[in-house]
């Protein structure tokens, strides 16, 4: 087997000093973002797409991905100190490690956070090492009516995981699919949807999209409210005891099972990875009425899957081109920026940035390690900037960023538009990130169903007669026929509002 | 009356909207057929399936009680909205430094928790690092001053 052949290329290109140096910037960007509360990942990676123009392919993806799961960390310090998580993926680390804080252990709490985190990271990397190239054979299979079937799979999918109302998910998946579609249309040489405007030829651009619905509207939604700071919790000591570290063994290495498995499948990934991890340990433990009163288990496996699932999320863009989750589809415009169209291929043919990427994950995670338990100090400190002076900061990097993709003030009105649209969405109860899955897939999927339809002519055969769509297709009604069982309507309110 | 008009009355046309929005957008486009699908047969499905589901959300909710309309704030909706398309409107020709300075200044009335003797000072660390990090480090062709 190539694997050790593999990762020692992907270390090869990952630790040169660019690299690593990229990948420091990427973690640290994560951490500060993760921390800082009202700015979130999608919304920070989609406003540095235009720097990353700069920057070589693998360079700029290993950045991105360095935020992503940059900011799950920093979302967990806040979660354990001052019972805010700064991301969704880190809601189910409060519930123990903010009860664990409270009990004078958290500085316990985040070693064991950060221990859990590089383990589950290290294991992950192995097993999207060997798992990339499989996924890869299976991507040979797949025809037309296979993508179609797994994008439809991804977005039914992101429907669950969205919190509040499926048919306010759904919607928000059509509108992100029309929004898609605006602009090139393959087989014609005239853009469509654009009311005649030039600077819609090219499509809705993702970047003013992105950065209107989760960098402009969250700045409005802060500013209505009040953004009371809890004080942190004093730290004494960060060393976790042997009782702590001998119970974190098993929901570490049993989060990051789950978390590899959950991160994987499509409309999945770091979210869905944390609430069922915690889930699971909780019905394992022999003592459930610890959970939430501050066991040492509720951090471990959460923190472990929600890693292990962010890593994994990974495997779909990078070896079949179809990305997951809102943050994937972020990657996916990175890539498509790069001039690396998403597919299959991008193993093979970029085997370099490929396995230079998963390498990274490891280097990042171990950064991540060696630079935030030091740390800790200064994030708290920055987590008592006032929100007065840091929303006109956040808003300039959301209008530069918006600004310098196109040089185009155009795109810069767009967010604008998309800012104030996605405010009010979200005040009704619509949640933006199945609107930006479908955006991404939208275009991608009617290209399949047209290749797919024209290839049988016209019949829908194919989607039920080939054994790799079929199941998909089968994967999708059962979602559907869980999404209508009463019983799963209750857990998954109750795992998606556990605040 | 006022009470029809709820959250769930308003999510649902508004999700009409979108989808009659939508429908306008394609104007003629041609459809095509499912074996030889033209620009405009998703589109077309993509806004009716809005138009439905909207229907089916506004006919649904009118019937049933629902949390009343939530209250949308307006000043900083106007207030971010305004100083970011200020960003827009003055950086071709104003430059970076104006530009940064008026988005800052216009978003700092979005809300009260920001205090006057405090915009200048962050107009003008905001204007100089933007300078810095994205004309001077990362070579944006962007004017520093008005041209």
């Amino acid at each position: 087997m190539d694997l050790v052949s593999n990762i020692a290329l992907g270390f090869s290109v990952a630790i040169t000093p660019v690299n690593i140096l990229f990948c420091f910037v990427g973690v640290l960007l994560g951490t500060l973002i993760g921390v800082l509360p009202g700015i979130g990942a999608v919304a920070t990676m989609s406003m540095l797409l235009p720097v990353t123009f700069h920057l070589p392919p693998t360079t700029s993806l290993i950045m991105l991905a360095g935020i992503y799961y940059g900011a799950q960390y920093g979302g967990s310090t806040t979660a354990i100190l001052v019972k805010l998580p700064g991301e969704a993926s880190s809601v189910a680390t409060v519930l123990d490690g903010y009860a664990m804080a409270q009990k004078g252990r958290a500085g316990a709490a985040l070693s064991i956070a950060a221990l859990a985190s590089f383990v589950a990271g290290s294991i992950a990397t192995l097993l999207i090492a060997i798992a990339g190239p499989l996924m890869a054979q299976l991507a040979l299979r797949f025809g037309p009516a296979e993508y179609f079937s797994l994008m439809l799979l991804g977005l039914v999918a992101s429907v669950i995981l969205a919190s509040g109302s499926l048919v306010k998910a759904i919607v928000m998946i059509l509108v992100g699919i029309y929004l898609g579609l605006v602009g090139p249309d393959a087989n014609s040489p005239m853009p469509r949807l654009t009311f005649g405007v030039p600077a819609l030829a090219e499509g809705v651009n993702f970047v003013a999209l992105a950065v209107g619905l989760f960098g402009i509207s969250e700045i409005i939604l802060n500013l209505e409210r009040d953004l009371a700071r809890v004080a942190p919790v004093a730290m004494r000591d960060l060393f976790p005891n042997l009782e702590e570290v001998r119970r974190s063994v098993g929901p570490t290495l049993r989060g990051t099972v789950i978390g590899s498995i959950l991160g994987v499948l499509p409309g999945g990934g770091a979210l869905l990875a944390s609430f069922g991890a915690y889930a699971i340990e909780k019905k394992l433990s022999s003592e459930p009425e610890r959970f939430g009163q501050g066991a040492i288990e509720g951090v471990a496996a959460p923190e472990a899957a929600n890693n292990a699932g962010a890593q994994t999320s990974f495997v779909l863009l990078l070896t079949l081109g179809v990305p997951s989750n809102a943050i994937m589809a972020v990657m996916a415009g990175a890539m498509t920026i790069q001039g690396i169209a998403p597919s299959p291929k991008v193993m093979t043919e970029h085997a370099a940035l490929f396995w230079g990427m998963i390498a990274s994950m490891w280097v990042g995670n171990f950064l991540l390690v060696i630079l935030n338990l030091p740390l800790i100090g200064l994030w708290v400190k920055l987590l008592q900037v006032p929100y007065r002076l840091l929303y006109p900061a956040i808003l300039f990097f959301c209008c530069i960023g918006v600004y310098s993709i196109n040089s185009s003030a155009f795109d810069v009105y767009l967010a604008v538009g998309f800012g104030v649209i996605g405010y009010v969405m979200i005040k009704l109860g619509f949640e933006p990130t199945p609107l930006l899955l479908g955006f991404i897939l939208g275009p991608m999927m009617e290209e399949n169903l047209k290749r797919a339809l024209i290839l049988s002519g016209g019949s829908i055969e194919p989607f039920y007669q080939r054994p790799i769509s079929l199941t998909l297709l089968l994967m999708t009604v059962g979602l559907f026929v869980l999404m209508a069982l009463p019983s799963f309507k209750r857990t998954r309110e109750t795992a998606l509002n556990a605040d | 009356m006022g009470r029809i008009l709820n959250s769930e009355v308003a999510s649902g046309l508004l999700v009409v909207l979108l989808g009659l929005f939508g429908l306008i957008a394609i104007g003629n486009l041609d459809i095509g057929v499912a074996n030889d699908m033209g620009p405009g047969y998703l589109p077309r499905l993509v806004a009716w399936a809005l138009i439905a589901f909207g229907a089916a959300m506004t006919v649904w909710a009118i019937f049933r009680d629902n949390p009343p309309f939530p209250e949308l704030h307006w000043r900083p909706t106007l207030a971010i909205s305004a100083a970011t398309a200020a960003f827009g409107f003055l950086i071709d020709q104003m430059g970076m430094v104006i530009a940064v300075v008026a988005m800052t200044v216009v978003a700092s009335l979005a809300s009260s928790i920001s205090r006057p003797r405090e915009t200048p000072i962050l107009a003008v660390v905001l204007a100089a690092g933007a300078v810095i990090v994205f004309i001077i480090g990362l070579k944006l062709a962007i004017p520093i001053w008005p041209r």
